[in-house]
């Protein structure tokens, strides 16, 4: 069946093209109008799966995502819950789900526009506010805009959640950690109202923004620190230069599921040298092995 | 024959309804997936549509700058019905039950005996893509439903003034207990036209707490003219089924009203000069409004009325409404000098009739209008029937005993309309100015604007810190202030410095949402001896009290009402102090607040022998239990508290709710009751947490 739709496809396309190739001025009008979209597929594991707490759609642990279309935008995010929230009886998931939902909403509702995703990680925070229930806890997230006008992404990312983007078996872009000291990122954060001062707390202003002008074909990961802080950059590279153009979903989701499986098993490999452990090292703890940690996997290719 | 195809055709219209609904709610379509597969397609011609902008609103209870609780939620599809619960990817309204009216800052009403038969306390209007003749209007209630009471359709291609259509009235429907999210499709008014906009008002008075809705559709037919080339034969068929029982009597009791009226002789200068009068034949056009009275007016062999000294007519009429007065007008030269007489305009309230209103409506009433002191326009500028200098002259004409000014909601208020008031009402004491956001506050009055004002609501508008200060220095005798949701003030505690120190007699104030109000400007409000209600919702700026809050009551002992939602940091400690200090509390939101305990909330309760209210939605340390014992305990006051059963994902239509309203015929309400059982899967987060 799925040949035939392939071949079906492969014959159509053909004939386009023959179309196309006869009126050269046709062709370029139609490639102006064609805009790019991400094509994308998830894939995580919480760090705990327990029976008690069904899988919900959006999390995965502590860990959030979400997906939404908006006027001219295609929008993907990640968000990591602080798991020491834990301690004062707060769910940290909670409070990344909750921004990643309300981003979802904001993006829908129009309310975004492309080229300030860092307005959009504030206005989400900022919303946290405005809701009845008191929502604790804080988070590190990064979400990608992608202006289909312009054909470029917008990129805002605070803490050490991060996305790169691939092109030709090459890291073109990616997002730099932002860390206070060793494992304590930059974080989004609604501290008890006793703690207020104590806890750190960053602006949504602090937020690393970038732009970046894709292609077509280019892939892109975004992913919680529980996949950068364990699987090398080789690892990851092999992977997503693989999928490079792909527009299969089958083909992402499976790319997906290797590359969140992949951060899993490192994870509680307790002889790994992992990049968490190098990074351990240089700063002076002399320890090896993965992370532990709620893992989120996005991968998205630029379809135009 | 035809019979067969009535029938018929009404069985698809009933099945797109349903498909629609089935296709449209996102948390059903799991379940719903097979069924709809069998179905067929939605009819050609009906189309069902979500509302895709909010054109206006009259207020909101989350701010303008967020998306919370803000009257944008209500466009699209439905995001969290059939759950029930306190959302905030709904709509909601600024107020609920009576509790407004037991407030020191209630409002006296201008002219009661005009007010509505039903009465309405908030509006939205909603636009849709398409412009179809409405059939079907479903709103979906996901907490505290029933407090639509009129759904009005603007028509296309008309003047604003003459568009508006009464679809549907009635009484505000006691669900309270219901606990169970409502799609609400009452039986429309079939009217002919085609319709884009539909305004619904809200009447809260019956309410347990505030009423969320989720989203508004429309269904109806696309166009007549279609029918042919469409291939669908019957839609006239339909109408003919329809209207069958979606007449009502009402408009047929009131054309036999209007027709027994104007037969009798009438003296024929007056009925040229009635015949001129544009009100009244706005009213006698009005088909929105056109209940007027049940009674029917018998005209007697001997006028008794002639026996009677004009004095005593005098009074009698003084209990008419203004619709009732103009038909009394026509009865004869008598009537109609006594019915002109200024006595019966020093009040004058038109919000019944902002569906209609225009230049020429106030124009009819300027000859009686010269010794009017109280003038509620609210609502008026949503037809924008009339520009800011018209109204100006207005004012100048009438305005100079005015002593009560209502705008709300009214468009055409710009920074003109202020100066002509602040020039020719000398004598004002209250000025309503809610949702007036087309007002820019850029020309300020001159000094000595307002001697004697007691009362100003600058609720959702845009005024400037600068203006706001220089408008409350030159009040000395300011008693209310509404200053909720301005969110130009840049610096609030100047604002409440320049409060103390220049208006002492201050008995309310409202900071909702004020975000740059800091524990520093509550400190100032420490010297205003004589307040009985404070409102600081949402003031975020606040969420650390400190000291402030405790300084404050105890400097306050009136206080009656305090709104503390959102300011996480109150503690135990606040709370007693309030109970110590304040004796005649009687109404105290709590909502949001983390740190209250039991223990102290139920000494509260027990020091606080006044009170009638106290909400403590999302107090993570209040349980529903300890509510209950203490509902049994102190039976007289009123204690909210979320209950379990909210968000469990209860999410049925209630029976008793289904019988309650008048359930509109074309949309088989059985199957939701099987759609919409309970499910375990999709628990919102947020309720989660209350559970545990």
């Amino acid at each position: 069946m799925q040949q035939i739709v392939t071949t079906g496809r492969l014959i159509s396309r053909a004939l386009w093209n023959g179309f196309t190739n006869l009126a050269p001025s046709n062709s370029e009008h139609v490639n102006k109008k064609r805009e790019p979209s991400f094509l994308y597929a998830v894939c995580g594991f919480p760090k705990e799966s327990s029976r008690k707490h069904p899988p919900v759609k959006g999390k995965f642990g502590d860990d959030a995502w979400f997906s939404a279309k908006g006027k001219a935008t295609d929008v993907l995010g990640v968000a990591d819950g602080v798991g020491g929230w834990r301690h004062y009886g707060i769910d940290p998931g909670e409070f990344s789900s909750f921004l990643m939902t309300t981003c979802e909403r904001l993006v829908s509702l129009g309310k975004v526009k492309p080229n300030e995703p860092n307005k959009l990680l504030a206005q989400s925070y900022y919303e946290l506010l405005e809701n009845k229930q008191p929502i604790l806890g804080s988070s590190t997230a990064c979400v990608v805009v992608l202006n289909k006008e312009t054909s470029s992404i917008y990129t805002a990312n605070i803490g050490d959640s991060g996305f790169m983007v691939v092109r030709g078996g090459h890291v073109v872009h990616r997002s730099e950690e932002q860390q206070h000291y060793f494992n304590t990122p930059y974080q989004l954060s609604v501290p008890p109202p006793a703690h207020n001062g104590q806890v750190l707390s960053d602006s949504p202003d602090s937020a690393d923004t970038s732009d970046f002008a894709v292609e077509n074909g280019d892939v892109i990961l975004l992913a919680t620190d529980g996949v950068f802080d364990n699987v090398p950059d080789h690892l990851l590279l092999k992977e997503l230069s693989q999928v490079e153009g792909v527009r299969d979903p089958l083909k992402l989701q499976c790319a997906a599921n290797t590359i969140a499986w992949m951060a899993r098993i490192l994870a509680f490999d307790r002889s790994f040298l992992s990049p968490f452990a190098l990074s351990a090292q240089a700063n002076g703890i002399n320890t090896v092995g993965g992370k532990p940690d709620d893992i989120t996997v996005l991968l998205a290719t630029i379809a135009m | 024959m035809n019979e067969e195809q009535e029938s018929l055709d009404f069985t698809e219209v009933r099945k797109s309804c349903r498909t629609f609904i089935d296709y449209t709610c996102p948390n059903m379509d799991r379940m719903e997936a097979g069924r709809i597969k069998n179905q067929n397609p939605p009819m050609k011609n009906f189309l069902f549509q979500f509302s895709s902008e909010v054109v206006d609103f009259s207020s909101q209870y989350g701010s303008d700058i967020s998306i919370s609780y803000t009257a944008s939620n209500v466009t699209g599809r439905p995001s969290k019905f059939p759950s029930y619960g306190d959302f905030p990817q709904s709509y909601v309204m600024r107020s609920y039950g009576a509790w407004r009216d037991l407030a020191p800052s209630r409002k006296c009403p201008i002219m009661p005996q005009n007010a509505e038969r039903i009465k309405s306390e908030d509006y939205i209007i909603l636009s849709f893509d398409k412009p179809v003749i409405p059939m079907v209007v479903s709103i979906f209630e996901t907490f505290t439903p029933g407090s639509v009471v009129r759904i009005s359709g603007k028509v296309i291609d008309l003047p604003d003034t003459k568009a508006w259509r009464l679809l549907w009235e009635g009484l505000p429907q006691n669900c309270n207990g219901t606990r169970h999210s409502r799609l609400f499709s009452p039986k429309l008014k079939y009217i002919k036209e085609m319709v884009k906009e539909i305004c619904i008002e809200f009447n809260h008075s019956q309410l347990d707490y505030y009423t969320e809705l989720d989203a508004v559709a429309m269904g109806g037919i696309l166009k007549l003219s279609d029918s042919g080339e469409s291939g669908f034969v019957s839609v006239p068929m339909i109408i003919h089924t329809v209207s069958g029982y979606v007449y009502d009597n009402n408009d047929k009791r009131d054309q036999e009203l209007f027709s027994e009226i104007k037969m009798p002789t009438m003296v024929s200068e007056i009925s040229t000069s009635t015949s001129y009068d544009p009100f009244f034949t706005m009213i006698e056009n009005n088909p929105i409004k056109s209940e007027c009275h049940d009674h029917k007016i018998v005209v007697p062999a001997i006028d008794y009325t002639l026996q009677l000294p004009n004095e005593s007519l005098l009074q009698i009429f003084s209990y008419l409404d203004l619709k009732s007065l103009r038909l009394c007008m026509r009865v004869c030269k008598r009537f109609y000098n006594i019915c002109t007489d200024g006595y019966f305009y020093r009040e004058l309230n038109l919000k019944p009739y902002w569906c209609s209103f225009s230049y020429s409506m106030l124009i009819s009433l300027e000859p009686y209008c010269n010794r009017m002191t109280k003038l509620d326009l609210s609502w008026c500028g949503i037809t924008k029937g009339i520009l800011s200098t018209a109204f100006n002259l207005f004012i100048e004409k009438c305005g100079t005993n005015l002593t009560n000014i209502r705008l709300d909601c009214c468009g055409f208020v710009n920074d003109s309309t202020l100066i002509a008031i602040n020039l020719f009402c000398k004598y004002l004491k209250e000025l309503s100015l809610r949702s007036c956001t087309s007002i820019d506050f850029e020309l300020i009055c001159p000094p000595q604007s307002f001697p004697k004002m007691e009362r100003i609501d600058f609720y959702r508008t845009n005024i400037t810190t600068d203006c706001l200060i220089f408008y409350i220095t030159c009040m000395p005798n300011l008693k209310h202030i509404n200053l909720g949701s301005c969110k130009k003030i840049d610096c609030m505690d100047s604002v409440a410095y320049n409060l103390s120190i220049s208006n002492k007699q201050l008995v309310s104030v409202d900071f909702w949402k004020s975000y740059t109000l800091s524990p520093t400007g509550l400190h100032h409000l420490t010297v205003l001896k004589h307040l009985e209600e404070i409102d600081l919702g949402w003031c975020l700026a606040l969420s650390i009290p400190g000291n402030s809050l405790l300084d404050l009551v105890k400097s306050c002992p009136r206080l009656k009402k305090i709104i503390l939602v959102s300011l996480r940091g109150v503690c135990d400690r606040d709370l007693l102090a309030f109970a110590n200090y304040c004796p005649l509390l009687e109404q105290i939101d709590l909502v949001g607040l983390r740190a209250i305990t039991v223990d102290a909330c139920s000494k509260f309760l027990q020091k606080c022998k006044n009170l009638k209210l106290i909400d403590v939605n999302f107090c993570e340390n209040i349980k529903e239990d300890d509510v209950k014992d203490w509902r049994l305990k102190y039976p007289n006051k009123t204690i909210r508290i979320q209950d379990s059963v909210t968000g469990t994902g209860a999410c049925r239509i209630h029976p008793v709710a289904l019988d309650a309203v008048d359930v509109c015929p074309l949309i088989d309400l059985q199957p939701f009751v099987g759609i919409l059982e309970p499910r375990e899967d999709a628990q919102p987060p947020e309720i989660d947490r209350n559970r545990s």
